[in-house]
């Protein structure tokens, strides 16, 4: 398969998870945007490591971000659920107590 | 076979290399025994913790900024350690001895106030999560490694997520929820911008000159782009324009203590990585000091002018850190020896004037119950010492005299200028023009605070105010550098041109 059309796959993912953080009203949704976003960084890493002359580096980083986003996105959740406790709603923009 | 023993031999050189350097990560080794020890003693104990969790945390802060003052004289030549991973110098060794120091008076704070003291020692978790934003920001002043910046950039990231929502409280949750979002897109952003950027070089080593012979071939717009994105997430840690709206409201709604460490460590960590960043990009395809100057001219205005309507102290401080963000990048933008020295010194003095302004706004919550200003009426009447170094602190953050605050404004704008008239780049004189005029904007709502403190009636005239004795002391500990180093401002200043930059 030519670099090429993986590395537009991974200009695809990234733009459609950039849409689905701007337009998404739901706490959730804005996560698993951001989840498409850091796996189409993944598809560039690991296409671009075969161009690395030491050939891993690329990849190691790709799971370096997998292990990072599962952590990250545990503490989302976990945030995510204590606004529903106060709030009853995941949609953000019910969520608006602080402002000015 | 041959080759077979070859690589066993070439591994067990790695792992001698990586037994030697890891000595000079000890700062970091004892942060993480400092972790370690808290978790375990968390768990033996069930009641009664307080001391026990404070007198342990504060004790491995001390010992740890007694290894950083001691590793000082290793670092007087530029190590390259772990395989290129992270670089031991000077300039790190600085920026970390400050976290240190910031942990310490957050931890001094918190136990100001009886609700804060009692959360923070209910369980470790926030004097944990705050050690481990603290490892996090240690590892960001070192780190030459995309990798490794993202990794130390992430635990600083999560550590705050967590400490902004712990406690319980409608507008903390909130707060996090903001905090989580917008921080997942820009780490998102800042690490497809990476992937481009190691796609262009090869490596993910921006010390390896192979980085910036890299990036020189490359063509001018999707390199812009790259750096863009990947500065873009540096610029989200600083907190400056535009990624700067979630720091309001997490200022407003996290606890005093803690909001106080996050307009510190995580800002001068990603401004050393943006030092040592910038540093590898060629100047003459992506005009970096251009884009930077336009974020710190727009962080300033920004953040200046929305301060002023601000009601909430908190918020405002909030406002105020952005626009400091700004004059923070106005050091990195001289990028000369004296633009170092006039940058760590600025940041020293921001360290002391921020935590003595949540301090002092943190004691004005306590009698209030709230950091509203309209609740702060008339207090200054009432507490006339901690009035006082309130208008102390207020004027150091404007950057006037008598205080640091001055020297330090006055430091990072000579060294701007004195860029300006070396390369004669506009941008670097309208960030001048801005800067001086946005001091200008700045008194008006410092001295809003002080204001309302001593010309306002308060509601209830006749209840006088006991202050203690130990919130005196500290307050008084807290805000007497600031009037010490404008008189003394050379032994500062000394210390800081000792230090060995590699540009």
């Amino acid at each position: 398969m030519p670099v090429e059309h993986l590395i537009i796959l991974g200009a695809i993912l990234f733009c459609v998870g950039l849409i689905v953080v701007v337009t998404r009203k739901n706490a959730i949704a804005v996560l698993i945007g951001i989840e498409l976003m850091l796996n189409a960084a993944n598809i560039n890493f690991v296409v671009f490591s075969q161009f690395d002359p030491e050939r891993l580096q690329g990849q190691v980083f790709s799971l370096f971000i997998i292990t990072v986003a599962a952590a990250e996105a545990a503490v989302a959740l976990a945030i995510i659920l204590k606004v529903y406790h106060y709030f009853k709603t995941a949609d953000l923009d019910k969520i608006n107590e602080l402002r000015g | 076979m041959n080759e077979q023993s070859n690589t066993v031999s070439g591994l067990g050189e790695q792992l001698s290399t990586l037994s030697q350097d890891i000595w000079y990560l000890a700062p970091e080794l004892t942060l993480v025994i400092t972790i370690l020890l808290l978790l375990g003693f968390d768990l033996l104990f069930k009641n009664n913790k307080n001391l026990g969790i404070f007198s342990l945390a504060i004790s491995g802060l001390a010992f740890t900024f007694f290894v950083t003052i001691q590793s000082f004289d290793l670092a007087s030549s530029v190590l390259s350690l772990f395989n290129g991973l992270v670089v031991f110098d000077q300039l790190g060794l600085v920026f970390r001895a400050l976290f240190i120091l910031a942990a310490l008076m957050m931890l001094i704070m918190a136990t100001r106030t009886d609700k804060l003291f009692s959360d923070f020692s209910r369980s470790s978790e926030l004097v944990v999560l705050s050690v481990a934003l603290i490892l996090g920001a240690s590892l960001m002043s070192m780190s030459v490694n995309l990798v490794m910046i993202y990794i130390s950039i992430e635990l600083v990231s999560i550590s705050s997520y967590i400490l902004t929502g712990l406690l319980n409280g409608k507008q903390k949750s909130e707060a996090s929820l903001k905090y989580v979002l917008f921080g997942g897109v820009a780490s998102a952003v800042m690490i497809y911008g990476m992937s481009w950027l190691y796609g262009f070089t090869g490596t993910l080593d921006i010390s390896d000159g192979a980085f910036y012979s890299g990036l020189s071939e490359v063509a001018t717009l999707p390199l812009s782009i790259a750096l863009v994105m990947t500065i873009g997430g540096f610029v989200f840690k600083l907190g400056a324009f535009p990624f700067h709206i979630w720091s309001p409201d997490v200022y407003q709604a996290a606890p005093t203590p803690i909001v106080a460490l996050f307009s510190l460590a995580p800002k001068l960590a990603a401004l050393t990585i943006l030092i040592r960043f910038v540093n590898e990009i060629p100047v003459e395809l992506f005009d970096w000091k251009l884009w930077l100057g336009i974020i710190a001219i727009a962080s300033m205005t920004v953040g200046n002018f929305s301060a002023l309507w601000q009601k909430n102290a908190k918020r405002m401080m909030a406002y105020s850190s952005i626009a400091h963000a700004g004059f923070l990048l106005v050091g990195l933008l001289a990028y000369s020896e004296s633009g170092n020295v006039a940058l760590l010194f600025y940041a020293s003095i921001y360290l002391v004037m921020n935590f003595a302004a949540f301090l002092l706004i943190q004691y004005f919550e306590k009698q209030g119950g709230s950091a509203e200003l309209k609740k702060m009426r008339g207090l200054g009447l009432k507490m006339p010492w901690i009035g006082v170094l309130t208008v102390v602190v207020m004027v150091a953050l404007t950057g006037l005299p008598p205080t640091a605050g001055f020297n330090a404004k006055l430091f990072i704008f000579s060294s701007l200028w004195e860029a300006w008239q070396i390369e004669g780049q506009p941008v670097l004189l309208w960030v001048f023009i801005f800067g001086l005029l946005n001091t200008v904007v700045a008194l008006f709502y410092y001295l809003k605070i002080p204001y309302y403190l001593f010309f306002k009636k308060s509601e209830n005239e006749n209840s006088p105010i006991t202050v203690n004795k130990i919130d005196l002391f500290w307050g008084t500990i807290f805000v007497l550098p600031l009037l010490i180093l404008f008189f003394k401002a050379d032994w500062l200043v000394g210390f800081l041109n000792s230090i060995n930059f590699v540009l």
